[in-house]
């Protein structure tokens, strides 16, 4: 019933006059995805799933019964360590580690480009603007624009294949790094 | 409440008038303040600063005083503990005699012996001694590092606050920035003592090539765009500053050197002693020389209720060692002039030790600390503790006016009031004033 209310439906799109309230929901307040989610969301784009310690690979963290499993990604983007039963454990706050590793992390690289994940299967496609709209259907479930398109395609120019997975794995990458991926808008 | 700040928000006295009305109507006089006046107190309040940076070892757990810098030769032996004192450098100021390195640059520190506040609880404490306000365990107020990040912000590639190798903690972190948020928290550093340390995703690999890192933020730009729709939300605009904050320092070799503690000789790394604690002060150094604001260096293990003189036996040394080094060097490099030295834990320990465990309990009446740097002037000893070592009978020094002191070197008001995100107003510091007398 509450997936139906008119507050659950409310757009995160903000008006001149609303834009700063913060406590009435005249929109919905977009806000980053909780840790487990945005890592399960960066497993399920890549197609690699993320392996815990101790648990079956594909076992999703949003699955993971306890907090003490070791995860620098968990840990950064705020889980809660269910030391107290205090609300304020989990952070959803945004932090510079957290871009640092958005931007750099060695693990969602090797995401983005491992032989079995959802871009090299995206790659088989030649057809530059559909991988293209398969990139962002995975990421952030729509197409691309024509105007975000027009400012990617020169840089899809690539003469050989390995030069186009490689200008396909910075689109993967922008997209993972947009803040329409990582927030809940 | 009549409010005199000069900030542009309007504030309605308790006559109804604004302040507004009342300047123009001249009626000051009657409060025996002229506008001249007033504008002079203002400025005054903003104090020079002394310092660019400062560097907080923190000794969570809690340093025994009795067993350090505040020791009692003629106590009963219970009280007195297991070491003799020895002389310093400084003419009738005694140390322990575990602390010979220590005892050669009390020259350059200033001890204050008169720590004090009424909390024996770890987190509590260390959340108080770290923000300078009293709160509750969780942490209610911003950590003094967090408020000067805020006040400071980014100068160039570094971030402004650093912890090394992260924030205090117990069971949860501690000293954390509250409600100032993910922007002004610390940049965690992690343990430069580890074999090919590197900070966590700092560095990028030989193959991004110029053309690869253009090529990903041009494409970045063309797809991030949420922030054209949602306006005035303060996490979306705190990811745009760190993703390009973020990007800065992968790129800025001046980032990547700051935290390159291998640009350091490797008898220089010897001397500072190869632990976590004596490679983070060196790393700490670097840090500041490269234009970071304030670095805690996070030295816990001081909680030692058992078998004390066997632990302070392994600690001690190791403090002394590199504590002393790090002073030397801060000094011959001269950059002890520009950073302020704070050494702290968040209280002292018990005086009488327990018959049973051999260790001492929390006590939150009395500690010891040391400051130096930014025109401290070395050899100065403030305050005093009673013939047990259990109050303070001279000059007691309360975190607020530790806190006070941090922030007066760096040229921060900390009579100013912020803004939580919630509207309310909170001070900087509700209590407490500078120590003067270390730079007496």
């Amino acid at each position: 019933m509450s997936l139906t209310s008119r507050a659950y439906g409310l757009s995160s799109q903000t008006l001149t006059a609303n834009e700063s309230e913060t406590r009435f929901y005249s929109h919905y307040y977009a806000r980053r995805l909780p840790a487990e989610v945005l890592s399960d969301a960066i497993a399920s784009a890549t197609g690699v799933p993320t392996k815990f310690e101790g648990y079956p690979l594909g076992l999703r963290a949003i699955q993971l019964p306890d907090a003490q499993v070791g995860s620098y990604f968990l840990s950064l983007f705020g889980r809660s360590d269910r030391v107290t039963a205090c609300a304020c454990e989990r952070k959803g706050e945004v932090t510079l580690p957290q871009l640092l590793h958005l931007q750099n992390g060695d693990e969602i690289q090797r995401q983005i480009a491992a032989a079995d994940g959802r871009l090299s299967a995206v790659l088989k496609d030649a057809d530059d603007r559909a991988a293209t709209n398969a990139l962002f259907a995975l990421s952030i479930q729509r197409k691309a624009t024509d105007a975000e398109f027009a400012a990617i395609r020169p840089q899809l120019a690539a003469s050989t294949a390995q030069e186009r997975a490689a200008a396909f794995a910075d689109v993967f990458w922008a997209l993972l790094n947009t803040k329409e991926f990582a927030f809940n808008h | 409440m009549l409010d005199l700040s000069l900030s542009p928000t309007r504030h309605r006295l308790c006559s109804g008038l604004s302040r507004r009305d009342f300047l123009r109507v001249g009626a000051l006089a009657p409060l025996g303040l002229s506008l001249p006046q007033l504008l002079a107190a203002e400025k005054a309040a903003a104090t020079k600063a002394r310092a660019k940076s400062v560097i907080l070892v923190f000794l969570g757990g809690g340093l025994s005083h009795h067993d350090t810098f505040d020791p009692k030769p003629d106590a009963v032996e219970e009280i007195r503990g297991k070491y003799k004192s020895i002389a310093t450098k400084v003419p009738g100021l005694n140390v322990t005699e575990l602390l010979p390195n220590m005892a050669k640059v009390m020259d350059k520190v200033a001890l204050v012996r008169s720590g004090s506040h009424e909390n024996d609880h770890h987190e509590t404490a260390t959340n108080w001694v770290l923000s300078g306000r009293f709160g509750s365990l969780f942490g209610d107020h911003p950590a003094i590092g967090a408020v000067v990040a805020h006040e400071t912000g980014f100068s160039g590639a570094v971030p402004p606050y650093v912890a090394i190798p992260k924030n205090p903690s117990f069971t949860w972190e501690l000293g954390r920035s509250a409600w100032l948020g993910g922007r002004s928290e610390s940049f965690k550093c992690g343990n430069p003592n580890e074999k090919d340390f590197r900070v966590r995703d700092l560095s990028q690999p030989a193959s991004m090539t110029a053309q690869v890192q253009d090529r990903r933020r041009t494409l970045l730009q063309a797809v991030d765009s949420l922030q054209a729709q949602v306006h005035a939300n303060d996490q979306i605009a705190t990811y745009d500053e760190f993703s390009q904050k973020a990007a800065q320092m992968i790129l800025a070799p001046q980032a990547q050197a700051a935290f390159d503690i291998g640009k350091e000789s490797e008898k220089l790394r010897d001397e500072y002693g190869r632990s976590e604690f004596g490679q983070s002060l060196l790393m700490a150094r670097r840090l500041v020389e490269s234009g970071v604001r304030f670095v805690t260096v996070n030295y816990g293990g001081w909680d030692m209720h058992g078998k004390i003189f066997e632990s302070l036996g392994k600690k001690l040394p190791e403090f002394d060692q590199s504590f002393a080094r790090f002073i030397r060097d801060m000094d011959e490099r001269g950059t002890l002039k520009d950073t302020l030295v704070v050494c702290m834990g968040e209280f002292g320990r018990e005086p009488k030790i327990s018959k049973q465990t051999g260790g001492r309990g929390h006590w939150g009446r009395a500690a010891s600390m040391l400051f130096a740097g930014a025109g401290v002037r070395g050899g100065n000893v403030i305050g005093a503790t009673d013939k047990n070592g259990a109050y303070v009978t001279d000059r007691p020094v309360r975190p607020e006016d530790v806190a006070w002191t941090i922030y007066d070197a760096l040229g921060i008001d900390a009579n100013r009031e912020l803004m939580t995100p919630e509207g309310r107003p909170s001070f900087i510091l509700t209590e407490g004033t500078p120590v003067r007398e270390l730079y007496a």
